[in-house]
């Protein structure tokens, strides 16, 4: 984290004193509903909820040559639940990355790796503690209308603090996954992309409900989460996840969209601990 | 005095022979069509007439080509300042003219100069959105729509083949030939065109695409 930062930190000085950087700024603000916020496999613990989230990723990008780019950024975002007050967060660190181009125009291949860090910081703070990512991915346009793009992360999280419940340790949000994911976007109009995608993430999942013989079986980790409520339990459960998304895309002038996703989550975890979660997204995009 | 009144007569027998088209352009829905380019292509052959002199310019302002058409003579020398405060990457792989100006900021001393006719597609390798063109043109009758109306003026009187060009029309350029007799005084031509959409790679932003750009 702190040599990201100290990236960062460096772009900050250096970009605005360098001819070839410049500088972009994201924004999003929009809303979430999940079905099954706590990846509970019983209808008894299942609970939905719905959050308005707003985030912003600014920084600079410095054109190495006419292929390269590495950009850095810092990143901001927040989450406030209805109903689930305890899961509100804030996450603040920082991105670095670097794309290629694999020849010219539209349609060249292009290759992005990237690595970030971001400190979480939950209403409940059970869940307080530091975010890793890694990732790799590519892409090209096929046509006018047709991107396809691959992409893995790799992801690891480190909680504060790790209170256990009898046998099991409680290092219940010390979570680590791999994700690979494949996503096709079809330009439908000028104004409307279509996009979906398909993930596989393989790893730890966190899921929350109420005590139950099969899923103490099968966990490798618990903690009271009382941001469900005062019976809840957190467990660490060993899941693969597939996750289906369709969502569209519409801009807003140059700089800016309206999106709507629906997400598909169908969670198969060891044991027979599988769990189901649709996700529904609509917000707002801008780029500078 | 003889002289002067001379010269007097050959002037007003010019300005008398001299005439103009009137083009109104307009797309599929009726609506006036801006950057099409029209040209008047006289049928005894197009006379032999050195580049226009002007700075021709194409410039980059916020990430994009200004302006999106640009129409030279053949043979004109064309600039492109970069009046942003980034690097840009100006290419075109077109038949028409292929050349590059490698990651640069600021205006290349040297311009490109367009010396084949045809049209010139404009991209820039750092930012994939970016898309201009230029139209080289055979004659030296020719100028852009701006609201969907343009004159030619100047035009000897005599017969030309007038043709109208778009980045996004379907069908070819030729495909829209019409025979044109200009006399004294102005000759209205009218074209409608179906313009197909803009599916230029997006600058909009999409979900899962954060980042630089």
């Amino acid at each position: 984290m702190k040599a990201v930062a100290a990236l960062v930190l460096a772009g900050c000085v250096l970009g605005p004193a360098t001819a070839f950087a410049s500088w972009f700024v994201d924004g999003d603000l929009g809303i979430v509903h999940e079905t099954n916020v706590g990846l509970a496999q019983k209808a008894r613990d299942v609970k939905s909820d719905s959050a308005l989230g707003a985030g912003v990723s600014g920084g600079y990008a410095f054109q190495l040559d006419d292929r390269n780019v590495l950009s850095l950024a810092g990143d901001l975002a927040g989450s406030g639940y209805a109903e689930l007050p305890g899961l509100s967060n804030l996450a603040a660190g920082a991105t670095t990355a670097f794309r290629s181009k694999f020849g010219f125009g539209g349609s060249a291949p292009w290759l992005r790796l990237f690595a970030s860090g971001a400190r979480l910081e939950y209403d409940n703070d059970v869940r307080d503690g530091w975010r890793y990512r890694l990732g790799a991915g590519g892409g090209m346009r096929f046509g006018e209308r047709w991107d396809v793009r691959l992409d893995y992360v790799f992801e690891e999280r480190f909680a504060d603090r790790r209170r256990g419940g009898g046998r099991l340790p409680g290092d219940v949000f010390d979570t680590t996954a791999h994700a690979y994911s494949a996503r096709v976007d079809f330009l439908s109009s000028e104004a409307l992309t279509l996009f979906s995608s398909y993930t596989f993430r393989d790893g730890d999942v966190v899921s929350t409900t109420r005590r139950n013989a099969e899923i103490l079986a099968a966990s490798s980790a618990l903690t009271a989460d009382r941001a469900f409520g005062p019976d809840f339990v957190a467990y660490k459960i060993d899941a693969t996840v597939h996750v289906l998304t369709f969502g569209m895309s519409i801009a807003l002038g140059s700089q800016a969209s309206l999106n709507v996703a629906y997400e598909r989550q169908i969670g198969l975890g060891r044991g027979g601990l599988d769990y189901f979660n649709d996700v529904f997204r609509g917000g707002v995009l801008v780029s500078f | 005095m003889i002289v002067w009144l001379v010269a007097l007569s050959l002037v007003l027998a010019g300005v008398a022979e001299a005439s103009t088209i009137s083009a109104l352009v307009r797309d599929q829905r009726n609506e006036p069509v801006a950057d099409a380019v029209v040209v008047a292509l006289p049928r005894g052959g197009v006379p032999s007439v050195p580049a226009r002199t002007g700075r021709e310019t194409v410039d980059q302002v916020d990430k994009e080509f200004i302006p999106y058409v640009t129409a030279v003579l053949v043979g004109s020398p064309v600039y492109f300042p970069n009046r942003d405060n980034i690097r840009h990457h100006v290419y075109s792989f077109s038949a028409a003219k292929t050349f590059e100006l490698p990651l640069y900021s600021g205006t290349p001393a040297k311009p490109i100069v367009f010396d084949r006719p045809g049209v010139v597609t404009l991209g820039c390798n750092i930012h994939d959105w970016m898309l201009g063109y230029i139209y080289v043109a055979p004659t030296p009758y020719f100028a852009t729509t701006r609201q969907g109306r343009v004159k030619l003026d100047d035009l000897p009187v005599g017969t030309y083949t007038a043709r109208v060009w778009h980045p996004r029309m379907e069908g070819s350029e030729e495909g829209t030939a019409k025979a044109v007799t200009v006399g004294n005084g102005a000759t209205e031509v009218v074209w409608q065109l179906t313009l197909k959409e803009d599916l230029r790679p997006r600058r909009a932003p999409v979900p899962g695409q954060r980042g630089y750009r």
